[in-house]
């Protein structure tokens, strides 16, 4: 019974390996130079306050439905959603035809403190599909709510079902009390009144500490050792190096809605118990009658599929479809398998004209 | 970074010492140096850093610092590898090997992982925020618990609410510290259970990245056990609320300091800020009641 097959031979030449590799990779990322996100031409239709809402240029003979509007989470920037070429969800959805408008909600600052999710739901949301609404001159928008995006995309088709053709949702949590949602045990216990009396706005690094102690081990050490391994292959490294790019850019949170979002969603639960009130008004996700497709990562540790599977029990829609996705949070805009998500939404939404 | 440059050569003749270093201690000519100890890459990025591209500075950071540390875990595993074995059966052969391998990866790991043994760029973080708040007044703090006397008492007092937050602090980053030390602790070992069973199944582990990843699955498998649990999240809660009050006691500072030179602070911009988007909120409802009217009137 031996514990090691390994000689002195072997030691040395793994050793030496990896530290040629080490400075060659240096050199490798160093001669990249600045790597650049956001591939698909686009054109700012709309800005206000830290907010520009963007129109993406065409890239296929329009299929003439209605437009698709991205609403991307605050948490992160959303260039994520058309990162480069081979992996971007919107230029697989511009390649079918469809007239794709996103919302890039900015760096807020400490300008930004006091906007509550109410202004973000009733008030920038709204006008940005206003805005797509009359560009396109159709009734309703296809609105695409991602992540934190998403839920705010479920408030806002509650209060105003009128402006909504058809929703989708992807990695989109509902149930913020599920055992396996990690973020949820530890907002539990976060005196988030005092957070955000103290610190105003929330710094996107204090999140970005969160997000990588989720799984500290594969996230501060494992990938950077690895790099190792795919410093020959230039793509490669460049994906590498927009990843990391979109990880750390992390915006700092406005402090209102920050407190309001974990409070009522993760220690309230209130979308589930239907106790969200914006603007004055409640809402409830079972006026929500358009037809709805949730788009959820099975091996999702930040959003787990339970958390997001609940909806259909929340929804008043006769028309509920759900796509699985087979993988993570992030891997559902960049991995080999990524293409399934747009392709799939399209074909859903054709048969929803 | 061109063949020529500065620091390309920089790093070929470190990728060159690395090798002869290895050469000699697998040979026994030098004794394993703790990873700090090596002719640092950390050197590289303190004289070079700044001229990388904006995007690879960070990565290269960390590419440095987790390869460095990578290499000083290879040589702790080296030293287990190639410890002479000990005697006795081969059940109780393993079990001693087992514990060799502990004792040295601990100390191995915690390298690798920087100011903790897990994480430092977590701990770092916090550190950063708890630095930020507790060094902006630039004053010392006054010792907790001596009383405040005279004209400025209040001062007095403020500075040592000031330095009790920081204690608090202090204690609840330890605190934290210490429970990723338990959690290294466990995953060293999920990792001897691992090694056994693979020892047991007969497949013996060929190579120190064979042997890292086998950690990092022990590693997280440890980590996911403590931070499901009750304590982690009453260490994390603690840390979280001593941060705050750190914060909320620098603040009060820099307020005082702020008013004494008459700009503003902070409180007032929250009050003008507040009035503003009351303001925003009223123009809008009006807005929407004049389209509302104008909509009516259309023939």
């Amino acid at each position: 019974m031996s514990v090691f097959s390994f000689d002195g031979g072997k030691a040395l030449e793994e050793a030496a390996a990896f530290s040629r590799r080490l400075a060659d990779g240096v050199k490798a990322v160093a001669g990249i130079g600045e790597v650049q996100v956001g591939c698909s031409a686009k054109d700012p239709v709309y800005a206000e306050d830290k907010l520009t809402l963007y129109r993406f240029r065409p890239l296929a003979p329009d299929a003439g439905m209605p437009p698709v509007l991205l609403c991307y989470a605050l948490v992160n920037r959303p260039y994520m959603v058309d990162l480069q070429e081979d992996r971007s969800l919107v230029r697989g959805l511009l390649e079918r035809g469809l007239d794709v408008y996103l919302i890039d909600w900015g760096y807020p600052d400490g300008a930004d403190r006091f906007l509550e999710i109410d202004d973000y739901v009733n008030g920038y949301l709204d006008r940005c599909v206003d805005r797509v609404r009359r560009d396109s001159g159709h009734e309703a928008v296809n609105l695409l709510g991602v992540c934190q995006g998403g839920t705010f995309s479920l408030c806002y088709t509650a209060l105003h079902p009128e402006k909504v053709k058809n929703l989708i949702v992807m990695v989109t949590p509902v149930d913020f009390q599920t055992p396996e949602n990690l973020l949820s045990r530890w907002a539990q216990g976060l005196d988030v009144d005092r957070m955000v009396e103290v610190m105003g706005n929330v710094p996107g690094e204090m999140l970005n500490a969160t997000f990588l102690s989720l799984m500290p081990f594969r996230l501060t050490s494992q990938k950077y050792v690895a790099l190792a391994d795919i410093i020959d292959d230039t793509r490669q490294l460049e994906n590498f190096l927009r990843m990391e790019k979109w990880i750390f850019d992390s915006p700092d949170q406005a402090g209102e809605t920050f407190r309001q979002f974990i409070k009522w969603m993760f220690q309230e639960n209130r979308l589930m118990k239907g106790t969200v009130e914006l603007g004055g008004r409640k809402v409830d996700l079972g006026s929500i009658r358009c037809p709805v497709l949730n788009v959820y990562a099975t091996q999702d540790h930040l959003v787990p599929p339970s958390a997001s599977i609940p909806l259909e029990g929340l929804v008043g829609t006769d028309d509920y479809q759900t796509f699985a996705f087979p993988g993570g949070h992030i891997g559902i805009y960049v991995s080999g398998k990524a293409r399934q998500v747009p392709k799939a939404i399209f074909e859903w939404l054709e048969t929803r004209r | 970074m061109s063949e020529h440059d500065p620091q390309s050569a920089w790093l070929d003749a470190w990728a060159t010492t690395q090798k002869d270093l290895w050469q000699r201690f697998l040979t026994g000519q030098a004794p394993a140096p703790a990873a700090p100890e090596v002719p640092g890459l950390a050197m590289f990025n303190q004289f070079f850093g700044q001229s990388l591209p904006e995007s690879s500075q960070d990565i290269t950071r960390k590419m440095l610092q987790f390869g460095e540390g990578y290499l000083g875990v290879a040589r702790e595993f080296w030293k287990v590898v190639q410890a002479p074995p000990a005697g006795g059966a081969d059940a109780s052969r393993l079990q001693k090997d087992i514990e060799t391998l502990q004792s040295s990866f601990v100390d191995g790991f915690a390298k690798l992982y920087g100011s903790g043994p897990l994480g430092g760029d977590l701990l770092a973080a916090w550190q950063r925020m708890g630095a930020a708040a507790g060094g902006a007044t630039g004053q010392p703090f006054s010792w907790p618990g001596l009383p405040a006397l005279g004209p400025t008492r209040e001062r007095q007092e403020a500075m040592e609410r000031l330095g009790r937050a920081a204690l608090r602090y202090q204690q609840a980053l330890a605190s934290f510290s210490q429970l990723l030390t338990k959690v290294s602790a466990e995953a060293v070992e999920r990792l001897a259970k691992r090694v056994t069973r693979r020892a047991q199944s007969n497949e013996p582990i060929g190579s120190f990245r064979a042997m890292y990843d086998l950690w990092v699955d022990s590693g997280e498998e440890a980590f996911a056990a403590a931070a499901h649990g009750a304590e982690f999240a009453k260490a994390q809660s603690e840390l979280n609320g001593a941060l705050m009050e750190l914060k909320a006691e620098q603040h009060k500072q820099v307020e005082d300091w702020a008013r004494s030179l008459d700009l503003p602070t902070r409180t007032e911009m929250n009050t003008v800020l507040k009035r503003l988007n009351t303001l925003r909120r009223r123009v809008r409802e009006m807005e929407d009641e004049l389209d509302a009217l104008k909509q009516a009137r259309r023939p």
